[in-house]
């Protein structure tokens, strides 16, 4: 199971995996996503699984639990969760994180938005930078 | 997701499907993806649409040996069923043959007797929204000319049962299907594994592939009875041969209020070919309050057989704030790689989780699953090993207890 570019947020378990003993493993991946705002744990498992997380954004959550390799930390600045709008805003932590990725977004939008070495964003969204820039009226 | 390269049919009926679909579908959320890391998505845009519309047209296969004919009904119609004169439904359904086209005008149509209101035991298109006008082009405009099919409780809305035609592809469109109930209409009736006590309250699709086009089914029961399983409250499809369901308004459905169900706003068992369900409003579906299961109150898919593509549909406020409420948006069991549920808006679902999968793997992407009545929101319960589902570009939030659950058991389904 293969999970990527996933943004999980506001519950009090983020994710939640369990496998019973006598059934064989269970193998998850989860990269390149964001676990944010999980009151209790932000991924827990139990029972024999196998679980690689990698390039994850990780935040607010009360226990990150498994955070895997290459995690990283931090405000993702959802724009408005209160009106499900879990799109990154400006200054989000998630923005330009991860070296390499899906090549779309949840909107369709291309991945990466931006240069560098680490230009994908985590998560769902791939923010996209304004291409105007907004100047002060200036008084003659 | 469209695989538009990848559909059997090499006719141009095809490509009208994928155009009309392309068309109906909107426009900034159309694009061809590909269920792999580093393939980036090409956008459609509408005038394309059109193209592929235009070379539909252009490659659409001979026509019947017999002219098509046109036929007009109202519901009080008496005539021979010409635009000057039309004639009741039961005339116009008797005289029409395969790739005719029944035009109805506005009022309600209702059966005194049988099991449904609507039979369409030939691929026929049967449009409502007509306005009645004795001459001149045929306007229709479903939201000034209102036709409905009303089943009075009494009876399912439509049945769609012909045998596909190599030429002709039926559509559906601009009705309003209400107060359907199929109780007790057991024949070809599966449910899960079993003989259900009632299927498509307010469609009933069995071997067809028909295009059902922007109707608003609503107010139907597949069942209403404690002895067994309803399925399908708005829509029912059994043994698709590639139907397509795009563009509809499907609410207040229930699969069954007096007992289990599958499938509150529609219900899918063994497609074959590629089934579409696409841009729908699918919401408030299963909601009458009973504290027995209900299984994908927004969609049930079980047992596909090809391709499902279940794509920006809107599912919303579906189910009951009930344990027994699984998939209270989408509900797949056995369903293979080549279901696709992508661009979907799930939200405001009630029930034990909102998506819900059970010895499937298919691919979800691009969907927006936030549903703070729900106490999971993506659900994954298997119990067998190896199974594969890729999940990529999902925002999942606002549950009440876990976002993303996998748990190696199969979900608590009724016996």
């Amino acid at each position: 199971m293969t999970l990527f570019h996933n943004s999980l947020a506001d519950a009090p378990i983020g994710i939640s995996i369990e496998n019973s003993p006598g059934l064989g493993s269970l193998f998850l991946q989860f990269s390149n996503g964001i676990v944010s705002g999980h009151s209790v744990t932000g991924i827990s498992t139990s029972g024999p699984v196998t679980l690689v997380v990698t390039n994850t954004l990780f935040h607010a959550n009360e226990a990150d639990g498994v955070t895997g390799s290459d995690p990283f930390f931090g405000d993702p600045a959802f724009k408005s969760p209160v009106t499900y709008n879990y799109h990154l805003s400006r200054g989000s932590q998630a923005i330009d994180r991860i070296a390499s990725g899906l090549h779309f977004d949840i909107d369709g939008d291309a991945r990466p938005f931006g240069s560098g070495t680490t230009a994908f964003d985590a998560g769902a969204d791939e923010f996209i930078h304004s291409l105007f820039f907004f100047l002060p009226v200036t008084v003659r | 997701m469209r695989f538009i390269s990848q559909i059997a049919r090499p006719t141009g009926r095809v490509f009208a499907r994928v155009s009309l679909i392309l068309l109906l579908a909107h426009p900034s959320s159309i694009h061809i993806k590909e269920p792999m890391m580093n393939h980036k998505p090409a956008r459609f845009t509408l005038a394309l649409s059109v193209i592929l519309t235009l070379l539909a047209l252009l490659w659409m296969p001979a026509g019947p040996a017999r002219a098509v004919s046109q036929i007009f009904i109202t519901p009080n119609g008496s005539g021979d069923c010409s635009q000057a004169s039309p004639c009741s439904l039961t005339n116009g359904l008797a005289l029409a043959l395969e790739g005719d086209t029944i035009f109805a005008g506005a009022g309600v149509y209702t059966a005194a007797s049988g099991n449904e209101v609507v039979l369409l035991d030939q691929p026929v298109n049967f449009n409502g929204g007509w306005n009645g006008a004795p001459s001149g082009g045929i306007v229709r405009n479903q939201n000034a000319y209102i036709s409905i099919i009303d089943g009075q409780n009494a009876r399912r809305g439509m049945t769609i049962n012909y045998t596909p035609s190599a030429t002709v592809y039926p559509v559906v469109s601009g009705w309003t299907i209400r107060n359907g109930n199929a109780t007790g209409l057991s024949d070809t009736c599966s449910v899960w594994a079993f003989t259900g006590v009632g299927c498509g309250g307010g469609i009933y699709i069995n071997g067809a592939d028909p295009m059902i086009v922007s109707n608003i089914i609503h107010s139907n029961n597949a069942a209403m009875l404690d002895t067994g399983l309803g399925g399908g409250g708005g829509i029912y499809l059994l043994d698709s041969e590639g139907a397509i369901i795009v563009g509809n308004e499907i609410h207040g459905n229930n699969s069954n209020p007096a007992g289990e169900g599958w499938g509150g706003g529609i219900y899918i068992h063994n497609s074959r070919y590629q089934t579409y369900v696409e841009s729908n409003d699918i919401h408030n579906n299963d909601s009458s309050i009973i504290d027995e299961a209900h299984i994908g109150s927004g969609i049930a898919i079980n047992n596909n057989l090809d391709g499902i593509e279940v794509t920006n549909n809107q599912i919303h406020d579906n189910g009951q704030a009930s344990l027994s409420y699984n998939g209270s948006a989408i509900f797949c069991q056995y369903c293979s790689n080549q279901v696709n549920i992508e661009s979907n808006q799930m939200l405001d679902n009630h029930g034990d989780n909102a998506l819900a999968l059970s010895y499937s793997s298919p691919l979800v992407q691009l969907n927006t699953i936030i549903n703070p009545g729900s106490n999971t929101g993506f659900y994954f319960g298997s119990g067998a090993a190896g199974q594969i589902i890729n999940v990529f570009n999902n925002i999942i939030a606002r549950h009440a207890e876990t976002t993303f659950t996998v748990h190696r058991l199969p979900l608590p389904i009724p016996a």
